[in-house]
């Protein structure tokens, strides 16, 4: 054993003692201890939420899936329901719409089996956003329908909580799908969202997108413009950084659809850059796909000529990535709980 | 921190006002500046860099391996240090101990200072040794005397001395005995061909004709065995000419070997026992490391023991005002669709 010989004055001891003491008081006064099992879980949860706000996709997953196996190895059944809504919200925000929809599944069952009436509310909203992300739009209507709180004309009648202000957001953009309504629920959704006591930039960018988005139906580019940019303003002030590689997006379309070609190229090469950041590729394409021909626009056929093939041969290997991994990952299906 | 604009209320630091933070951060500089002041009360005591010492002398043959600032022991214990080497009258080194005033007792009038060079290269031990511990006090500034050993270097060179002198010796010894034998060698030559001719008492009186024919041809047959044995001594001798310094070399690597052998017993001996500590060290960190696992959830435990307390801590004042605590939200709020 080593032996280490300190000269410590009487007076140090004495205020070490004090402080140590003083630290130990405090952890007593401490709220009552918890299984660390649980605790353990919870604090998965926390940092996956807080991944997950970050953007960070692969970890907040990684997180949310080892929570999932605590609350499974102790067969709670609303732990395991809560980290399966963070995984769906993970999915989806990652384009994975398959785990997603395989998640949604597994819900439902524990759901019903359970009873637990109190995230009903919350698979339907994310039922809803699975189809509207899968084009099914009738469907994600029949799911929104149960959620939509009842209008006086574009006032709600009651304040409405998180789920339908998110809930009035994905009608909203049914709305713009379908070509039915837009003006009338982006109305409410401003309305909705003045009732709402929330702090949310995500809320606020989608709605001056939406407003944006009627501005350019009625050919009003420099408005649009205006409110792009105000939402990007909103987005990046709240770090939200889907939301910024969207609007940066819809600039890109905007300066696109007026044939200003540089402009376009230069918001599209930005959004290109936040979603290679968030690991979003299929977005990636469809941008890219549009510089290809703003490149052809401007005159750079050999450039134009470049990008094409590039993203001939990422499709071809995706299509090939495809067809060598998904055998495998759906026979290591190891978050089923049956 | 704000100054109220009441005019003539006297000096201007009587109309600050500190906010809460401010203060907080003053008392964290503050405790930083004691804590700084008792560390290095701490370190001073331990390193004696205010403590009075007695100076006192040696004087050695050569500085090799001490310098200023070196340590002086006592039972291998530190109770001063070298502080200055000057030349002295007589070619040698006057070197001054400075030994702390707390260890003045240890120093007595029979003491002896031992300079051992031989403990590591570069670097000599200065140690203080006392006969009696009952004769007075030395006084201070008085010269202690001196016990040196050589230093490696000095050793090696006066083996290397020997060495050399012995292989020089041992060889012209050769190189004498070299023209005896060939002497030697050429009388019996001389002697065999006089009997092989027939000549002398010897051929003439023993042998009749046909014997002394037959005598004549294996005498000649030896002498010509002979002349050519001396051919091939002297060929010999040419080529052991040529091996001395080969052999000269060979002597000394052999007595450089002998002189690494003396020491093999020991070293082997000293392995064997080192092997058997190490046998029993690994045994009982095998006996250690099946504990480990019961070590890893104890210590477990107890980080998350700690945590709490630390947890527990933050959430009381003043830390609480400084340190925020992350938000518990298991569940990812609602979202809309972004894209």
């Amino acid at each position: 054993m080593i032996k280490i010989n300190v000269f410590l004055p009487d007076i140090s001891v004495s205020c070490l003692k004090i402080i140590f003491l003083t630290l130990i008081l405090a952890g007593c006064a401490m709220q009552q201890s918890r299984p660390v099992i649980i605790e353990d879980a919870e604090r998965l949860n926390n940092e996956g939420v807080r991944a997950f706000q970050e953007a960070n996709w692969y970890r907040a997953k990684q997180l949310f899936s080892k929570s999932l196996l605590l609350y499974q190895g102790l067969d709670n059944q609303q732990g395991i329901l809560l980290s399966y809504i963070n995984l769906i919200e993970v999915a989806l925000a990652a384009g994975d719409f398959q785990a997603a929809e395989k998640y949604l599944i597994n819900v439902t069952e524990i759901n019903q089996a359970e009873g637990l009436k109190r995230h009903r509310r919350r698979i339907n909203l994310l039922f809803s956003k699975l189809a509207i992300k899968k084009k099914q739009f009738a469907k994600a209507q029949q799911f929104l329908s149960v959620l939509l709180p009842e209008f006086d004309g574009i006032k709600p009648k009651s304040a409405p909580d998180l789920i339908q202000l998110s809930a009035i957001a994905n009608q909203t953009r049914l709305a713009f799908e379908q070509n039915h309504e837009a003006k009338l629920w982006t109305q409410r959704y401003e309305r909705a969202l003045k009732v709402v006591d929330v702090d949310a930039g995500a809320f606020q960018g989608l709605l001056l997108r939406f407003q944006a988005k009627l501005l350019l139906r009625e050919n009003k580019f420099q408005q649009a413009a205006q409110k792009l940019q105000q939402a990007l303003a909103v987005y990046k002030a709240s770090l939200i950084q889907p939301g910024i590689a969207a609007t940066l997006s819809d600039l890109g379309q905007l300066y696109l659809e007026q044939g200003d070609w540089l402009q376009a190229k230069h918001y599209f090469a930005r959004a290109n850059v936040v979603l290679r950041y968030i690991g979003k590729r299929d977005k990636i394409i469809i941008n890219t796909e549009k510089l290809a021909i703003i490149e052809s626009k401007l005159g750079h056929v050999e450039r134009s000529n470049l990008i094409r093939r590039w993203l001939a041969e990422r499709k071809e290997n995706q299509l090939m990535q495809e067809k060598k991994y998904l055998p495998l990952l759906e026979g290591k299906d190891f978050l089923r709980s049956d | 921190m704000k100054a109220e604009n009441t005019e003539n209320s006297g000096h201007y630091i009587h109309r600050i006002k500190y906010n809460r933070r401010e203060r907080l951060v003053g008392l964290f500089v503050f405790s930083a500046l004691v804590l700084f002041a008792a560390l290095f009360f701490i370190s001073s005591k331990s390193q004696h860099l205010f403590e009075p010492h007695i100076r006192y002398y040696m004087e050695v043959e050569t500085s090799e391996g001490i310098s200023q600032g070196s340590s002086v022991t006592f039972l291998g214990t530190e109770i001063g240090t070298i502080s200055k080497l000057e030349l002295a009258h007589g070619r040698k080194i006057r070197v001054a101990l400075d030994i702390y005033k707390s260890q003045r007792e240890l120093i007595r009038t029979d003491a002896k200072v031992i300079v051992n060079r031989l403990i590591s290269l570069g670097n000599a031990l200065v140690e203080i040794k006392v006969r009696s511990s009952d004769a007075p006090v030395l006084p201070e500034d008085s010269t202690i005397p001196v016990e040196e050993t050589p230093s490696l270097n000095d050793l090696v060179l006066g083996i290397a001395r020997i060495v050399q002198s012995t292989d020089t010796s041992v060889f012209s010894e050769i190189a004498e005995m070299m023209p005896r034998l060939e002497q030697t060698v050429g009388n019996i030559d001389i002697i065999i061909t006089q009997i092989a001719t027939g000549h002398g008492t010897l051929g003439a009186a023993v042998f009749d004709q046909q014997v002394e024919r037959e005598l004549k041809q294996v005498v000649t047959s030896g002498a010509e065995i002979l002349s050519e044995t001396e051919g091939v001594i002297d060929v010999a001798k040419q080529r052991l000419v040529e091996l001395e310094p080969v052999i000269s070399g060979i002597n000394q690597v052999v007595n450089d070997f002998k002189g690494t052998t003396r020491d093999l017993p020991r070293l082997v001996a000293e392995l064997e026992k080192t092997i058997a500590l190490t046998n029993t060290a690994l045994q009982q960190v095998n006996q250690e490391l099946h504990h480990l696992p019961g070590i890893a959830l104890d210590v477990r435990r107890t980080l998350t023991g700690a945590e709490k307390v630390v947890e527990g801590a933050q959430a009381i004042w003043p830390l609480s005002e400084v340190i925020q605590r992350p938000e518990n939200q298991p569940l990812i709020p609602p979202q809309p669709l972004h894209d």
